[in-house]
């Protein structure tokens, strides 16, 4: 069965075909859910809203653009939902917006396999966490990340900048085990 | 290398990362077979599910070893060391294939799986192998048994080293198929980015305007501005007493409440139990003469000789002057259901808000002294009634400050003024007495 039959099905109330659509599609989704919350349990229950809201409104789904895509998106809200009601997050208001310097970084971080990134990004403040996993990973624009998010599309730039200028720094204070590690 | 490229293989890393779960489970849960999933079996099976899991793999490294040190003592095996993600082999053409080495199925002309998907394989690097596996050496199409054992034998290496923060880990194997039409690994890491800048629109969900329910204790004082009216026509001298030196002490609010908010939008109602107590002081200064008559011998006649002659008696009157100073106590209590609407909006980690409502009172209970005369005090805990047992409803109005602070819920400060239009005092007191209250509230916040 392919996407767009599942997808069909799915439109149309059948179990099997939404079955099948969570089979296909249900342990990236995971791996992003886990990504924006704070554990697991709460992951699953992301997930599991992900699809319920998915079933139901993918009737409003009209083939523009990726459906995982699609798919995504639903599941980055229903993280964000779910996991403000456990983890408040708290953004700086700003006017102006911060600057960002671009960096070399050594070759050895471009073969950073997902735990090694992880740790890297967890080090990082949540509200800049997050939104650097919206803007860098997700794709989404700052407009975007202010609506989901409830900030100012301002408070999302200074945010994606600090979040670069803290990586940079990060990268430089890892230590040397790290990198032969990844190497 | 550049940052931004840096960033590029971070989105790329992981767009396509996946993690194992019970996809069977997800399913129930969804179609709503399981209402609720009880969180002291989720343990269980994740203790089971990790010792079963640790013994296999245990015994899969040392099998693994033995047959590598036994076949092929100089193989290299090349394993990415920082994938982590696990998943079963699963083949079928069970007599096609050709057990290789431990969960390497291969088969004669290329490798298939049972649902055309991907071949993992699931190691366990013992303390002192590193060993690490480059999918590009990985053949994708053998011609013989022979054959695939001579390409995987010298496509592999092994590295014996010491890195000790390896052990245990866990190392996915991967290989690409030959049938690109499927999700393979490669076809995900050619695939254009999922989501990017391609105006992929969200829908609008109802977790959008989810409801929240909040409960609320609240501890307070407050201010009572009271207003004594005279009901008679004449005015008597206790209303006078009392509206003079009658002093209304600060009044202690406690109480408890449910908030209802619904996310996104800044309205709430409210509703819970609120407990006040306020108390009355009343000094009272006092004079009065006090008059006591006897009869006795109020004259006396005595003849020249010094006889007494005559007694006359008549009323002996006394005359006392009694003064003195007196101070009494009486409080009001009163159980109230406050039911309130109102708006919020946050800045940042603060937040302020108005809100509005009323008041149902349920009961309220006197006791103490009250003043009754010039000079006395009557106790109203006596069966007559002075205040009323019920007030009805009264209106209220404030408006609160707070902050919220990380996963500690949020306080707040809420200035309040209360108009209760009923009279406190019974219809048969001769004196209306009525109250306005305005306080000050400290609150907690906690989100469910």
């Amino acid at each position: 069965m392919n996407i767009e039959d599942i997808i069909k099905g799915c439109k149309e109330g059948n179990r099997k075909c939404q079955d099948a659509l969570v089979q296909k599609f249900a342990p990236g989704l995971l791996a992003l859910c886990l990504r924006y919350t704070s554990d697991r349990e709460l992951a699953r229950d992301a997930l599991q809203e992900c699809f319920i809201n998915a079933f139901r409104f993918i009737g409003k789904y009209e083939g523009k653009g990726s459906f995982e895509g699609w798919l995504k998106r639903i599941a980055v809200t229903t993280s964000i939902t779910l996991n403000k009601k456990f983890n408040q997050i708290y953004f700086e208001e700003v006017k102006e917006e911060a600057t960002w310097e671009h960096a070399t970084i050594p070759d050895i971080y471009g073969e950073l396999g997902k735990d090694e990134i992880m740790k890297i990004l967890k080090q990082l403040p949540d509200s800049l966490y997050l939104v650097f996993n919206m803007y860098v990973v997700e794709g989404y624009q700052h407009h975007e990340i202010a609506e989901v998010l409830g900030i100012t599309e301002s408070t999302s730039r200074s945010a994606l900048c600090k979040a670069r200028n803290r990586l940079a720094i990060l990268i430089k204070k890892q230590d040397a085990a790290l990198i032969a590690q990844a190497s | 290398m550049e940052y931004k490229k840096f960033e590029q293989h971070i989105a790329h890393t992981l767009r396509s990362e996946e993690v194992n779960l019970d996809i069977q489970g997800i399913i129930d849960d969804i179609h709503g077979k399981k209402k609720k999933r009880r969180a002291g079996f989720i343990w269980l099976w994740a203790a089971l599910g990790m010792v079963l899991f640790g013994s296999g793999t245990i015994l899969v490294s040392r099998e693994m070893n033995k047959d590598i040190q036994s076949k092929s003592p100089s193989a290299k095996l090349m394993v990415n060391n920082t994938a982590t993600n696990i998943s079963e082999v699963k083949q079928e053409n069970n007599s096609e294939t050709n057990t290789l080495e431990n969960g390497i199925l291969l088969n004669n002309n290329h490798i298939t799986t049972k649902e055309n998907k991907k071949v993992y394989s699931e190691w366990i690097v013992t303390e002192s192998d590193h060993i690490s596996v480059d999918k590009d050496l990985i053949p994708t199409s053998v011609l013989d048994e022979n054959m695939a054992v001579e390409k995987l034998e010298s496509s592999m290496n092994i590295h014996e080293n010491n890195l000790s923060e390896m052990a245990q880990r866990k190392i996915i194997l991967t290989t690409a198929l030959e049938n690109k039409d499927i999700l393979s690994i490669q076809a995900i890491e050619n695939k254009p980015p999922f989501i990017g800048r391609d105006k992929i629109v969200c829908p609008t969900f109802s977790n959008n305007g989810k409801l929240y329910l909040e409960i609320i204790p609240e501890l307070g004082a407050f201010l009572p501005v009271k207003k004594l009216e005279n009901r008679g026509a004449e005015i008597n001298s206790v209303f006078t007493q009392r509206n003079n030196n009658e002093k209304s002490l600060e009044g202690l609010n406690a109480g408890l409440y449910l908030r209802l908010s619904k996310e996104k939008t800044p309205f709430y109602i409210k509703a819970g139990l609120s407990l006040s107590r306020l108390s009355e002081k009343m000094p009272l200064t006092y004079s009065y003469t006090r008059k006591d008559t006897t009869q006795g011998i109020i004259s006396v006649t005595v003849s020249q000789t010094g006889d007494t002659i005559t007694y006359i008696y008549g009323d002996i009157i006394q005359e006392r002057k009694i003064s003195g100073n007196k101070t009494k106590h009486y409080s009001i209590s009163m159980l109230d259901l406050p039911v309130a609407v109102g708006a919020e909006k946050r800045f940042g980690s603060w937040f302020a808000g108005i809100e509005a409502g009323l008041y149902l009172n349920l009961s309220m209970k006197s006791k103490g002294n009250l003043l009754s005369s010039d000079t006395s005090f009557i106790s109203i805990d006596t069966p007559v009634e002075y205040f009323k047992r019920s007030l009805g409803l009264s209106y209220f109005g404030g408006i609160h400050v707070g902050k919220e602070f990380k996963n500690a819920g949020r306080i707040f400060l809420a200035a309040r003024a209360r108009f209760i239009p009923e009279s406190f005092s019974t219809d048969q007191n001769r004196i209306r007495q009525t109250y306005h209250f305005i306080g000050l509230n400290l609150g907690y916040v906690y989100t469910f």
